[in-house]
């Protein structure tokens, strides 16, 4: 009846084509499919109605899941688990081991002990070396210079000067620090010389 | 209960909260070939109208207590089925992005290699020419030249009038033909 409505309709619309191809179910299914389709939809539905369903012991194992997991949650920190006590024993095992050594000599004092050996053999070097080899003053055998220094004593000269040059110095000083110059001698000097006086007297003024 | 309720018991056994299991066992039992092929010639290929037809009952399980009987069981189930089925194929088009050409291709590659299809080269044609089609228009024309329904009740399950989807239909079967005749 229904067939015959539609393609009555077809005819309307021309459709050759379609009233010629048969109406026919060309999708297969397995002879089972459809029961096991059914089991299906009604086992989720069913299960949707009572809730989410969970293994028997799921909760237990949860928690003792969860615990777990916290429980190693301080060695997670560093990724590496560490046996209980660790720490302790290390210490013990380190403080042990090191009684049994020597106690060590420390750098820094070796260093210092070396540096004052080397510091001390220096300073007798130069003490020796300035000993040995004085440096010695160069006398003063100017006229000048002994003139400045004619309120010496003998025994400063001596003190000052070696024995030799002391001994030419004090013999060529004699004279002047024991004559008493007198005028009359000194113009009898000049005569004789042949000392122009005003010439001298401008040298000794400029 | 040996022989199957028909709506009207099965409405009332709906109605009490003891009996609504044993209600919606039946449901499936009468209804699921019925859906399972409308879905297949909609989506094809076996193990998506598996899938779409399990959503299908499952959502009217879910709805079963909104389902006010103004229609019938079937119509209500076909409704249910075929929004799943457009969604499903939107979906699939939106995900691979296929082209018109390349659905085609590949629904004629599919059914040729379908051990569940037993059609032969007209049927493959005639089935290729319907996988053209837009969604609705598709929906429409399964429901119509298939299933053999009413216009009325298409209207119902589509939400669409009745003067609208005769003229849907006719696009549909003149777009069929000019498939047909070209491959000819």
């Amino acid at each position: 009846m229904k067939r015959t409505e539609i393609n009555n309709e077809l005819e309307q619309l021309d459709a050759t084509q379609l009233l010629h191809i048969p109406v026919v179910n060309s999708f297969l299914i397995d002879a089972q499919f459809l029961n096991s389709l059914e089991k299906s939809i009604l086992q989720q539905t069913f299960s949707i109605e009572e809730g989410f369903e969970v293994p028997t012991d799921y909760f237990t194992a949860l928690e003792k899941d969860i615990l777990r997991q916290t429980s190693g949650a301080k060695n997670k920190q560093t990724s590496f688990s560490i046996p209980s006590d660790y720490f302790e024993e290390l210490e013990k095992a380190i403080l042990t081991e090191t009684k049994e050594l020597e106690t060590p000599v420390i750098a820094s004092n070796r260093f210092s002990s070396r540096l004052i050996i080397w510091s001390s053999v220096a300073a007798l070097f130069i003490l020796g070396f300035f000993l040995f080899n004085p440096v010695e003053k160069q006398p003063c055998v100017t006229f000048a210079c002994l003139l400045g220094q004619s309120d010496l004593s003998d025994e400063d000269f001596l003190e000052i000067y070696d024995a030799d040059v002391a001994d030419e110095l004090l013999e060529t000083a004699d004279f002047d620090r024991q004559s008493e110059f007198e005028d009359n001698d000194l113009i009898e000097y000049l005569i004789e010389e042949n000392i122009d006086l005003d010439v001298l007297t401008n040298t000794i003024e400029s | 209960m040996t022989s199957p309720p028909n709506d009207t018991e099965l409405l009332s056994m709906l109605k009490q909260e003891a009996e609504m299991k044993k209600a919606f066992e039946w449901i499936v039992r009468l209804n699921k070939e019925l859906v399972y092929f409308h879905v297949r010639r909609m989506v094809v290929c076996h193990d998506d109208a598996n899938d779409v037809t399990q959503n299908t009952f499952i959502k009217a399980w879910k709805g079963l207590v909104n389902f006010r009987a103004e229609s019938k069981i079937s119509t209500w189930l076909y409704r249910i089925a075929t929004n799943e089925a457009i969604t499903f194929l939107e979906n699939r088009k939106r995900l691979h992005g296929v082209s018109f050409d390349e659905v085609e291709h590949k629904l004629a590659s599919a059914l040729q290699s379908d051990p569940y299809f037993d059609g032969d080269y007209i049927q493959q044609a005639l089935q290729t020419a319907i996988a053209t089609l837009p969604e609705k228009q598709k929906a429409v024309f399964l429901l119509r030249y298939y299933d053999e329904l009413p216009y009325q009740e298409i209207s119902e399950i589509t939400g669409t009038s009745v003067g609208g989807l005769k003229a849907s239909y006719h696009h549909a079967v003149k777009k069929i033909e000019a498939f047909i005749s070209k491959i000819d």
